[in-house]
């Protein structure tokens, strides 16, 4: 609770510090003197608030450092106590002019002046005793003379006596040029004094073992059994009206009243790791305090305190979770923050919140009304208790705020507050979020598109599928009619076969006869032709235009082998891929066949000229024959009257299957200068 | 002597034409004939020239090839055939026939090719060649050049190709028809033998030859 309480600030209570314009923050000593001039004393130096103005003196007096103790004498004059040399006498205006001051040298250094109405100044050291310096002469006390140390760090003067007030031996009062000494060893709780206040009836010692009261001789410990919060008390002095004594301790303010220990509230109105015994001052018959702290001075008006109304300062002490700590008030410390604002896992969602207030009032009677914005909707309801667990805090920012109320009903002023988050779990992250919902989209556009192709694909696998099965039937019905056609040529085959036979049997057979029997088998033979260029014309496989060449080329070959025609072919080799459609390769193929019928049956050529080419798209097929020649008006070979001469149908058979194919067809022919076929057809 | 003929054929009419064709024929005996190999390969006699159906049942005519050359290694194998079918053609050719004859032939053609193929050999048809070529091009590697064809092989192939008779061939290459005639059997051999290469056999399996 230290650092925090010093700021809290009311026309009571005020603070002088670095932003008042002092040059430190880190106050050794303050003395007010009797023009009400405020002198500090600190390490780098000494300034003075004069009519509530804050003067820095170091650029007056630059070589004043380490001051200790200040004392004043009967004119006002201010002696300064450094840890070495004492300076002084001079004055505020003195300093602000500039003038020289007196400087002395002390051995052992200066731990506390003061001046007697005798015009002796008592100079103590840090253990060297004490001097007394009157009348230009010192005089050295030590504990050899009664002194109960020789190392004097407050001296202070009540009505009677000086007390000489030491850190670890006790107080030494001098009175009549006796010192009587107050410690352990004389019943005293400890050997720490603090301060002294003495009236005729009693001696109050402030001890760090508490508040020690003599009374004829009786000695009474208030500690923190008798109601004190502390039983180191800084500063122990009667109100204004004498009613009552101030007692002020390192943690809190307490009144004695006729015998008892009023408590005001804990107020810790000096941060406890001080230590020096003149971090209270009050000057005598007033109740202001002055305390001199690392955080500047301050200055409290007891008198003008509404202690029921004083609004009361709350804090928070410490924040943390069942594995995290993560603020804590003694260091002011934030574990893992930015900006003061720790971020927590998304596992760490039970968190534990301790807070106090301080307040001049009864500490039992305040209550605490407290929020965390982001999981709490409404203030609570006041409770006593000092802390408050959530369990199952939602991810997000979270801000805790607490009031405090005395037990008056006056609230602080401003409520206490810590902020934290909680990380979202992974899956609740925006970057989770979104891949999730891409995942999700994308499989919903997925499911979708399927669905909607389902249909298609079902078409198609379906259309394939028919395909398949007419592949399968065409290849089946190929096959039938393959081993069909192999079946009816074997016996076609067998009947020139047997009409050889009978001829060979029977020698004496008439040339008629025999020429019958050879009818027989061509015409047997014949069919066998036509079967199998049906056959041959419907296979699938034979639809490229080189098929259909090589076929024709293998027909004349034969033919003209076995009947001793000469021939000569040119056939221009052409691309594979070019093919032609059935229509097209039967018709071409029988305008061909035709016409090498009539060439080998009627025309009696000895020599076929057989040609192809293929040249921008376009097929051209001559045939050419020196045979006795066709007179297209007669229908007629010329100078055959034979029955076998071929009708006009012959060549009009090749004219109406040349138009049929959109192909031209050109025949020329004169007797005995043979024939010339000439077919032209434009392939796409 | 007689030329002695075994005949293997299972279309009934066309078997006994043959054979009554062939024994009315002076020069010619038929010594056997059969419907299906497996029943000829109990019981071949010693035979000059075997007349083999592409087309039977049970095991083929291809098929049998290797079975009956087994049986008669020094016989002829000549395949019949309905259908001018390049593709049977040729593998029978591969796998060891002499020759074909498309059952539509002529008789006296017949007869003719049958004594041809009895005393050294039948032609080589355009067809034939023609399908040699593509082979020899395609299939046959580069590196191995005992297998390769001789440049003099090649342009005979390419004559047949043509559709020159060995006649032809023989005038217009300056060289006797027996040169020819022995040319055309290497070739022969060659194809035997490139019969058995893995290219080979693979392109046969992928149905490109």
């Amino acid at each position: 609770m230290g650092s925090g309480v010093q700021k809290f600030l009311g026309s009571h209570i005020k603070m002088y510090d670095t932003k008042s314009g002092l040059p430190s923050d880190d106050i050794t000593v303050i003395y007010e003197d009797r023009f009400s001039n405020v002198w500090l004393g600190m390490r780098n130096g000494v300034s003075v608030i004069s009519k509530n103005n804050v003067i820095p003196l170091e650029k007056y007096i630059p070589n004043i450092k380490e001051v200790r103790c200040f004392t004043e004498d009967s004119k006002g004059n201010i002696y300064i106590g450094t840890f070495d040399p004492m300076y002084g006498p001079t004055s505020l205006n003195q300093i602000l002019a500039k003038q020289k001051i007196k400087v002395w040298t002390i051995p052992y250094g200066v731990a506390s002046i003061f001046y007697n109405n005798e015009n002796s100044i008592w100079i103590s050291t840090y253990g060297g005793g004490t001097y007394k310096y009157s009348n230009d002469k010192f005089k050295l006390f030590t504990i050899s003379d009664g002194l109960a140390s020789n190392m004097i760090e407050k001296t202070i003067n009540t009505n009677n006596a000086i007390w000489f007030l030491s850190r670890n031996n006790g107080a030494s009062r001098y009175n009549n040029n006796i010192f009587n000494n107050y410690s352990k060893a004389t019943g005293l709780p400890s050997n720490t004094i603090y301060d002294v206040y003495e009236d005729d009836k009693n001696i109050f010692l402030g001890t760090d073992e508490g508040l020690v009261q003599i009374s004829e001789n009786r000695i009474t410990t208030y500690s923190t059994e008798s109601g004190l919060l502390s039983k180191t008390v800084w500063a122990i002095f009667p109100s204004t009206d004498k009613t009552e004594f101030w007692i002020v301790t390192d943690k809190s303010l307490h009144k004695l009243k006729e015998d008892r220990i009023i408590s005001l509230g804990n107020y810790t109105l000096i941060p406890s790791h001080d230590v020096s015994i003149n971090n209270v001052y009050h000057r005598k018959g007033s109740s202001i305090l002055w305390l001199a702290t690392t955080e500047g001075a301050i200055r409290v008006d007891l008198s003008q305190i509404d202690f029921e109304n004083y609004p009361p300062k709350v804090g928070i002490e410490e924040a943390y979770t069942d594995t995290t700590y993560f603020f804590n008030s003694i260091n002011n410390s934030y574990y893992k923050s930015k900006d003061n604002i720790t971020t927590l896992d998304y596992t760490q969602n039970d968190v534990t919140i301790n807070f106090c207030a301080l307040s001049f009032s009864d500490e039992e009677k305040i209550k605490y009304i407290y929020k965390m914005e982001g999981f709490d909707e409404n203030w609570s309801e006041p409770t006593s208790e000092k802390n408050v667990r959530y369990r199952n805090l939602t991810p997000g920012k979270k801000t805790f705020k607490v009031f405090a109320i005395n037990g008056n009903g006056i609230y602080s002023t401003q409520p206490a507050q810590i902020t934290f988050i909680i990380s979202s779990p992974f899956w609740e992250t925006t970057w989770f979020l979104s891949i999730i919902s891409i995942f999700f989209l994308s499989v919903l556009v997925g499911t979708i598109r399927f669905y909607s192709t389902r249909k298609l694909r079902i078409k198609i696998a379906k259309l394939e599928h028919d395909k398949q099965l007419r592949e399968e039937k065409d290849k089946t019905r190929l096959q039938i009619s393959r081993d069909l056609h192999d079946d009816i040529s074997s016996t076609l085959g067998s009947i020139a076969l047997y009409s050889e036979s009978f001829k060979r049997q029977y020698p004496e057979l008439s040339e008629q006869q025999k020429k019958m029997l050879d009818k027989i088998s061509v015409l047997s033979s014949e069919a066998i032709d036509h079967m199998s260029d049906i056959i041959w014309s419907v296979a699938p496989e034979h639809d490229s235009l080189n098929d259909m060449l090589i076929r024709m080329k293998n027909h004349i070959v034969e033919q003209c082998s076995i009947n001793r025609i000469e021939y000569e072919i040119s056939v221009q080799e052409i691309n594979e891929n070019v093919s032609i459609d059935e229509e097209a390769r039967r018709n071409i193929y029988l305008i061909f066949k035709e016409a090498m019928n009539n060439i080998i049956k009627h025309a009696n050529a000895t020599k076929i000229n057989f040609s192809t080419k293929f040249c921008d798209n376009n097929f051209e097929m001559i045939i050419i024959d020196n045979g006795k020649g066709f007179d297209i008006d007669a229908g007629k070979f010329f100078k055959d009257k034979s029955t076998h001469a071929l009708s006009g149908h012959g060549i009009n058979n090749m004219k109406k299957r040349a138009e049929e194919i959109n192909a031209e067809f050109t025949f020329q022919s004169s007797p005995g200068k043979g024939t010339k076929i000439l077919l032209i057809k434009r392939m796409t | 002597m007689s030329i002695r003929v075994t005949i293997i054929e299972d279309n009934e009419d066309f078997r006994e034409g043959l054979y009554h064709m062939i024994q009315s024929t002076e020069g010619f005996r038929c010594v056997g004939k059969f419907e299906r190999i497996e029943e000829a390969l109990l019981k071949l006699q010693e035979t000059d020239v075997v007349l083999l159906d592409i087309g039977l049942p049970g095991i083929s005519g291809i098929e049998g090839i290797s079975a009956i050359r087994k049986k008669l290694p020094e016989a002829q194998i000549v395949m019949l055939t309905g259908r001018d079918d390049d593709n049977l053609i040729f593998h029978s050719i591969l796998n060891g026939a002499n020759g074909y004859l498309l059952k539509k032939t002529p008789p006296a053609r017949l007869l003719h090719a049958i004594e041809d193929a009895a005393s050294g050999g039948m032609p080589m048809t355009p067809v034939i060649a023609r399908r040699a070529v593509e082979m020899f091009k395609k299939y046959i590697p580069t590196e191995d050049e005992h297998i390769q064809l001789t440049p003099r092989e090649e342009e005979i192939l390419a004559l047949l190709v043509e559709g020159m008779n060995y006649n032809l061939i023989a005038e217009k290459l300056y060289i006797s028809i027996d040169t020819v005639r022995n040319h055309i059997r290497h070739i022969y051999e060659k194809l035997h033998v490139h019969s058995k290469s893995q290219a080979v056999v693979k392109a046969i399996k992928q149905g490109l030859i």
